[in-house]
């Protein structure tokens, strides 16, 4: 798989985890350093340069995927999150895509929509 | 350090990655320009997200304890608020990646501590009146199945039996632990900082 086929996939996931019952977002994963990065490109208009929030990487034996999540309070971060992973799970099951990690991590959880 | 200090980064220990780059001074005239026009640079970043939303909720709840404040005492005492300013900075730093564990193959999921603090904080909204500084979990999350205790500190209003108070907010956490983690929870314990005295809802005029 190529870059290019890398990028495709991590947006295609990126979809796909936002139609997940429960998922309020997806936040981009990693440090504060590439953040800002993405922010330079954003002013100095490379918007176009700026990468899908899913990352993708190649591994010895497979892909890794990793994820940062917003979910909503009311579904909790426990089964949203097993939510995703499978559909994560079947995407690249289904394309036949060999992986040796789906990381999902729950960023923030919004409360607001819990009637107490 | 004078805990009447006005509240600052350096007094936060806020650091510019726990905000992405941002202010605790920078999201309070986003929160007061009602968010608009739209920042996704803020908008985009949980910890900023979590700051936004104790912010909001601390600012609706501040003009009343004020107000309760100047009437009851000769000078205004911030240092509650500075605590919980200092409790929302806090929050907004992502921490420790905390493992779910869940009986399926393969599956590495997680949610982040900031996540976990911010969740707590908004048990505010189920108790009025409560507001809560800073949270510190004892034991180690990473690792999953070790006992975990957790500190709170409160601030409660005037009237309430604390008590029972106290039991609600327990529940209420519990609630959201439970939803939101698989922490091996042993204990939360709570202490309360300060009783805020707030105006009589029946004097108000409305």
């Amino acid at each position: 798989m190529t870059d290019i086929e890398g990028q495709a996939l991590a947006a295609d996931l990126e979809t796909a985890v936002r139609e997940v019952a429960g998922v309020t977002g997806l936040f981009r994963v990693g440090g504060v350093l590439s953040n800002v990065a993405d922010a330079g490109a954003e002013i100095l208009g490379l918007e176009g340069a700026r990468p899908p929030l899913v990352r993708v990487d190649t591994a010895e034996d497979g892909w890794s995927v990793e994820i940062a999540i917003g979910i909503d309070g009311i579904a909790g971060s426990v089964e949203t999150s097993r939510r995703v992973h499978e559909t994560i799970h079947a995407l690249c099951a289904a394309r036949g895509i060999p992986f040796t990690k789906i990381q999902v991590t729950v960023a923030h959880v919004d409360e607001s929509m819990r009637k107490d | 350090m004078n805990e009447h200090d006005t509240p600052d980064a350096r007094v936060l220990g806020l650091e510019p990655e726990d905000l992405d780059g941002h202010t605790i001074e920078e999201l309070s005239d986003y929160l007061e320009a009602g968010c608009r026009p739209p920042d996704p640079a803020i908008d985009e970043s949980p910890g900023c997200r979590i700051a936004l939303e104790a912010l909001e909720r601390l600012r609706r709840l501040s003009p009343e304890l004020l107000a309760a404040d100047a009437e009851a005492e000769p000078e205004p005492d911030d240092s509650w608020v500075q605590r919980i300013l200092s409790g929302i900075a806090l929050d907004a730093h992502s921490g420790r990646r905390i493992p779910i564990t869940v009986p399926v193959a393969n599956a590495d999921l997680g949610i982040t501590e900031g996540a976990v603090r911010g969740l707590i904080r908004a048990t505010e909204n189920a108790l009025p009146g409560v507001l809560i500084g800073k949270s510190r979990f004892d034991g180690d999350v990473t690792v999953p199945g070790e006992p975990v205790r957790i500190q709170l500190d409160v601030s409660v209003p005037y009237g309430e039996p604390i008590p029972g108070l106290v039991d609600r907010l327990r529940h209420e956490i519990d609630v959201r632990l439970r939803d939101h983690t698989t922490l091996h929870i042993t204990a939360v314990d709570i202490t309360v900082h300060d009783i805020r005295r707030l105006p009589d809802p029946t004097e108000e005029d409305r």
